[in-house]
């Protein structure tokens, strides 16, 4: 058997320079497609007797539907391939990011749902016989609460994304799945190589995980 | 816009929806098989075992779906160059593996992995009880888990198990980047031929949504009739 399991530690800066790419998509896709996921999930949360509700809600519902039900790598080549049809051209990375945004942010928008209705109904009576506005019930009461119970399924989204970026090697974005290929075409050493990216993307996981989990206990110390 | 290329390569991508279709049924049903299987390994008496399944399950759910396709699709191949000279019968199998068989065999692989996870906490699920008063009425194993365990957990683990099986639907277009000629790579064809790539790709979305919003309604169902019990 003749391996060289030299050969990914020689090319360690490319194996770091992907790793790292892969990181910082994954960072600012989370954090658009949390704020997003926040506007969704509250337009699907109030469903109230008032018209422009109702319409928030069934665009918020249709949107989350499409975007769940159809393929992400789809929603990469509508974007980058399909809009330059009407005259959009991207550059790679900003499509990618785009396409992840609007997938996860579906997601993220359900986890915010049943976060915010996971609050009993006590608190926002409360919250209103103490005099406050809507919005600040929202905000000051129902909302951290929430957050409190939906932040480990939020942790686990964050790892999708993860996984999500390797999606974005198909349209030459140099993340880790694409220094993959590319050292692979340049070396031929391809179990070796492979080998070493999963082992990249193992410790990555287990990196943010710890990191989410130190995050928990310290933001959300006691949990009714 | 000009959807009259949908209509004139019709034939393709219906061809392409059955395959997809084919895949998809291919990898839920062998990845719940070896999935189960895990599961069972990792519930089970023997530490070995569920070492193995361990260290399984942590490969393929700690790494990218497109990552293992492209590690297998390149590295099976690099395997069978290696063992050209040593063990020719076992390379030449590996160096003429078609895409499909690469695809089959990850995404079994890959839902094996998730689908082990989702029957060992559906099995940790049930309360100690029902184990105790099996054996108390004199249950063997295979009993136990056939009579008592077995049904408890199909109910407890019907959502997580077909709400996975709907992103493995998703997931197969995935085949289309290592070769395989499903519904994505026949639409590629299309593009190729009438630069159309929005028309297209639209209607795969509209015949993946076509084949997942059911199966996503089912769930919903199932969730909330959950809550109720």
């Amino acid at each position: 058997m003749i391996f060289d399991w030299l050969t990914p530690l020689v090319h360690w800066k490319e194996l770091v320079s992907g790793a790292l790419v892969t990181l910082g998509i994954t960072l600012i896709t989370f954090i658009l497609a949390f704020i997003l996921g926040i506007i969704l999930g509250l337009a699907r949360y109030a469903k109230r007797e008032r018209i422009i509700n109702r319409v928030t809600y069934f665009i918020a519902t249709a949107y989350i539907e499409v975007i769940r039900n159809t393929p992400a790598l789809i929603q990469i080549y509508l974007i980058y391939f399909g809009l330059p049809e009407f005259g959009i051209r991207l550059k790679p990375l900003s499509a990618g990011i785009l396409a992840l945004v609007i997938n996860n942010s579906a997601y993220i928008a359900e986890i915010v749902r049943a976060g915010l209705r996971s609050i009993d109904k006590g608190q926002h009576e409360a919250a209103q016989a103490i005099g406050l506005s809507n919005f600040r019930i929202l905000g000051l009461v129902i909302f951290p609460q929430a957050l409190r119970n939906i932040f480990p399924t939020l942790g686990n989204q964050l790892i999708m994304i993860v996984f999500g970026t390797s999606l974005l090697s198909i349209v030459d974005v140099r993340e880790l799945t694409d220094v993959a290929l590319i050292l692979n075409a340049e070396t031929f050493r391809t179990l070796e190589i492979f080998v070493a990216i999963t082992m990249m993307y193992y410790i990555m996981t287990l990196f943010l995980a710890r990191l989410l989990s130190f995050l928990d206990k310290k933001m959300f110390p006691v949990r009714s | 816009m000009d959807w009259s290329v949908i209509y004139d390569f019709r034939i393709l991508l219906i061809k392409g929806f059955f395959i997809t279709v084919e895949l998809s049924v291919l990898a839920i049903v062998l990845g719940s098989l070896l999935g189960f299987i895990v599961s069972l390994a990792q519930t089970g008496p023997f530490k070995w075992l569920r070492v193995v399944g361990t260290v399984y399950i942590q490969i393929f759910r700690g790494s990218p779906l497109l990552m293992q396709l492209f590690m297998f699709y390149f590295g099976l191949p690099y395997l069978g160059q290696i063992l050209k000279y040593t063990a020719p019968d076992v390379a030449s199998i590996l160096l003429s593996l078609s895409p499909f068989t690469t695809a089959v065999l990850v995404f079994t692989l890959y839902s094996g992995a998730y689908i082990a996870e989702i029957f060992r906490s559906g099995y940790q699920s049930i309360p100690k009880g029902q184990f105790e008063a099996a054996s108390a009425i004199g249950l063997n194993y295979f009993r136990m888990i056939q009579k008592v365990i077995l049904p408890q957990m199909m109910k407890l683990v019907y959502p997580p198990l077909v709400g996975f099986y709907i992103g493995l639907i998703k997931d197969t277009s995935l085949a289309s980047i290592i070769g395989y000629q499903e519904l994505v790579k026949q639409g590629q064809s299309i593009i190729n031929t009438t630069s159309k790539p929005f028309e297209v790709y639209l209607t795969i979305s509209l015949l993946y949504f076509i084949l997942c919003y059911p199966l996503s309604r089912l769930v919903a169902r199932a969730e909330r009739r959950q809550i109720h019990d």
